[in-house]
């Protein structure tokens, strides 16, 4: 565990379709944070709505609602507007990473990511985010 | 003489004296002083005088003073016995000054002695003689005024015959016909000939010695009009070319006619000759522009129109115009007399932009359709411009049309070449991205989890390490079945494929896989219905057969809500030649819009995949496996729901299915 972890305290959401990718979401973040996982889009908009995560990691290429709509939704959404997003995608050209950030995404992250480089960025991501916002 | 005899004849004499035929008149010698001593009636009425009046004057006082000389000439002669007597016509001036012309006859009366003591004077009046005398003269002058005037017009006539001959450079000569020989030949003439007058009259003087002048090709051409004018008669007018002696050729224009005699005979032939060579020549160049123009027209297919706006009618349209519509330009016109009738020959949907285009003064070029003749379309593009008279008003309008419909199907072709090659490149890049994101996908968990298990290889557990391990494992089973699909699609695609083809039980075959599929991955959350009325037999590759299967059913499957029913129908088609396959689920169907897309590569529906894997290849490689059994294989929504993918392959490998089986 790292050992800077204990200072950060925050609720993320997990979405991947692929079962492996979202394992290893889960078995970066859980023992850091409080973790939930969405295996769709149609799940992440129940869970988000309900689970009020402080970020949310979501894939992109997804069956059904992807991730560019949960995104959208999440932005026009009055209570989770101001989520953080971290879009996360196999899908790795720069029209794709531009069209992520472009709808209101804080990161894009190209998958392979580096484990290390993703908990920093986290990290960085939800210390900016006040105490109070944090325990709400 | 006694008495008796003289009284006699002074009563003679008094008669003859005053008879009222003629003037007789009685005078001394002397004219000058003698006065008339003895004058008739008759004479005083030819002067208007009275006897009285008469008898005071003399000779001279009624004689127009350019008779004096004469008189007195003669007067002398008389006089001195030279003459007895004279007749002359002579003037006298009346009293009211008129002159009459009479003829006078003098003689002298002499006394015993022989001496002439008076003048016996007789008077005609020929005024009336005198006046036809003069007539006679002056028509005589006349004639010989229009004759000398006509010798002069004449000479005029044909100085300018020659004048206008030698400026028309026209040559002429005279035939006698008799002797059937040239009489005459101008210098023209020879000129032309390019030989002298004599040389025409000495060297080619006939037909046969004058035709080595005619170009060998003409000869007949000369030959058979001489003999139609022998026959015939009447003028001719004949074009031919001549080789001088000097090797010059010149084209001849020549004309003649015939002289007639008053028998009727053809006794002469007048004619004349005409150097046209320049004429020739520029009538042949532009015979030569006309005919590359013409071709080059047609070649071009490029047509024109004249039009009347005056009349509303066409004037004309070229042949080549008509043709682009299937028309000769007098069948167009007959049927296309206005430009109403016209717009019948555009595109109905293009006839509002013809229409607009007319108004303009001038059109820059306008591509439209046209409906030909036999009902066909075509592409044309038309150029045409309004003619206005000084005052502004519409007279014309010519334009040009071309026929453009290779040009127009080839720009439609390359522009479908093109976006067929946009597409395939599209389509290519959306695999490449496509493919990226499936092999990242699993190579993302073998990373992940090796670096995780790495990083925490001294802060977890043996078992957790174990874990990471089978996930590496599993997502590198992934991606190795994402390459092994990758290959066999490509494999298929290029049709480097060989098939193991025997007649099979399809049931047999499907119910095999149906129990391969109950014991792998089925824990009894869908059940299976296979409906196989009879024993279906057809020839195919047993194991390609049964990988299109395990796509179907794993899809089915896969989208199958819990407890749901996947059915399986196998059916030999009415026709008894084709095998009909069905895999239908209770899952959420597939949109409209994605039936064909489905079949795509790494094409997953939005609505049915639900993201539990597969490597969304697994219904293009089936397509590709029905295809190379001539079958086809195709997405449908069960009218209970669900989705019903459905494939129909030959009883008979080899053979094609009819068209009103693959289309759909």
């Amino acid at each position: 565990m790292n050992q800077n972890s204990a200072m950060v305290i925050g609720r993320i959401l997990l979405v991947d379709d692929n079962p492996m990718n979202l394992a290893v979401l889960e078995e970066l973040l859980s023992d850091d944070y409080e973790t939930i996982s969405a295996k769709s889009g149609e799940e992440a908009k129940s869970l988000a709505a309900e689970f009020k995560p402080d970020l949310v990691i979501l894939d992109v290429m997804m069956p059904g609602i992807d991730g560019y709509e949960v995104l959208r939704w999440i932005r026009f959404h009055p209570e989770l507007k101001a989520i953080k997003v971290f879009m996360v995608s196999a899908r790795a050209s720069m029209a794709d990473i531009e069209q992520g950030l472009a709808l209101g995404a804080d990161e894009y992250v190209t998958k392979p990511f580096d484990i290390r480089q993703l908990g920093k960025t986290i990290r960085e991501q939800l210390t900016s985010i006040s105490p109070v916002d944090l325990r709400k | 003489m006694d008495q008796t005899e003289h009284s006699l004849a002074t009563n003679l004499f008094n008669t003859v004296f005053e008879q009222e035929a003629m003037g007789m008149a009685l005078r001394a010698v002397d004219p000058r002083n003698s006065r008339w001593l003895r004058v008739n009636q008759k004479f005083c009425d030819m002067l208007g005088y009275t006897r009285e009046e008469l008898l005071q004057l003399t000779s001279i006082d009624i004689s127009p003073p350019n008779e004096h000389e004469m008189s007195f000439e003669y007067n002398e002669k008389l006089l001195r016995g030279e003459l007895t007597s004279y007749s002359r016509d002579k003037r006298y001036q009346r009293k009211d000054g008129t002159i009459i012309w009479t003829n006078i006859c003098l003689s002298a009366v002499h006394d015993p002695d022989g001496e002439p003591t008076q003048i016996i004077s007789i008077i005609n009046d020929i005024s009336q003689q005198k006046l036809a005398e003069k007539a006679l003269v002056g028509s005589h002058d006349d004639l010989e005024e229009v004759i000398k005037s006509r010798t002069s017009r004449l000479e005029e006539s044909e100085k300018l015959f020659n004048q206008a001959v030698h400026i028309a450079r026209l040559g002429h000569y005279v035939w006698d016909e008799v002797v059937d020989r040239c009489i005459f030949a101008s210098e023209e003439y020879a000129r032309i000939f390019g030989v002298t007058v004599d040389e025409v009259l000495t060297q080619y003087y006939n037909d046969e010695k004058g035709m080595v002048l005619v170009h060998p090709e003409d000869r007949e051409k000369i030959m058979s009009t001489y003999k139609e004018f022998e026959k015939q008669g009447g003028s001719c007018d004949i074009q031919y070319r001549i080789i001088r002696p000097d090797g010059e050729l010149r084209y001849i224009r020549e004309m003649w006619d015939p002289v007639v005699d008053n028998r009727g005979r053809v006794v002469q032939t007048v004619g004349i000759l005409q150097d046209v060579t320049e004429h020739a020549k520029l009538q042949k160049t532009t015979e030569e522009r006309e005919a590359k123009l013409k071709l080059a027209a047609q070649t071009a297919r490029l047509g024109y129109w004249h039009y009347d706006e005056v009349e509303d009618e066409f004037l004309s349209v070229s042949e080549e115009l008509a043709q682009i519509f299937g028309y000769t330009a007098e069948d167009y016109l007959k049927r296309f007399r206005t430009a109403e009738q016209d717009m019948d020959l555009v595109h109905p949907e293009d006839r509002a932009a013809v229409n607009e285009a007319y108004k303009e003064e001038c059109s820059a070029g306008l591509d439209y359709r046209i409906v030909r003749r036999d009902g066909s379309i075509g592409h044309v593009r038309e150029y045409s411009m309004h003619v206005k008279d000084d005052l502004g008003n519409l007279t014309e309008a010519v334009g040009t049309l071309q026929d453009i419909t290779e040009l127009k199907e080839a720009l439609l072709k390359a522009d479908h070449a093109k976006e067929t090659a946009e597409a395939a490149n599209r389509a290519k890049s959306e695999f490449l991205a496509n493919m990226s994101h499936e092999l990242r996908t699993p190579l993302h968990s073998i990373i992940s989890f090796a670096d995780i298990g790495f990083n925490r290889i001294e802060a977890v557990n043996r078992k957790k390490l174990g874990q990471y391990f089978e996930y590496i494992r599993a997502s590198g089973d992934v991606l190795l079945g994402l390459i092994d699909a990758l290959l066999d699609l490509a494999k298929l695609e290029s049709g480097h494929i060989k098939l193991n083809i025997e007649t099979t039980d399809l049931g047999a075959l499907v119910g095999e896989t149906i129990r391969e599929f109950d014991q792998i991955v089925n824990d009894a959350r869908v059940q299976f219905d296979c409906q196989c009325s009879e024993t279906v037999r057809a020839d195919v590759d047993s194991n390609r057969f049964r990988q299109v299967m395990r796509n179907l059913l794993g899809n089915a499957v896969k989208f199958s809500p819990l407890g749901g029913t996947v059915r399986v129908t196998i059916d030999v088609t009415s026709s008894g030649d084709s095998v009909q396959v069905q895999v239908c689920d209770q899952g959420p169907g597939i949109p409209e819009d994605e039936k064909e897309l489905i079949f795509e590569k790494f094409i997953q529906s939005h609505r049915t995949s639900t993201g539990a894997g597969g490597t969304g290849l697994g219904l293009a490689i089936s397509r590709e496996i029905i295809a190379s059994h001539h079958g086809s294989i195709w997405a449908n929504n069960a009218a209970e729901g669900g989705a019903a993918l459905t494939f129909l392959i030959p009883v008979q490998f080899g053979k094609e299915l009819s068209s009103a089986q693959t289309a759909r």
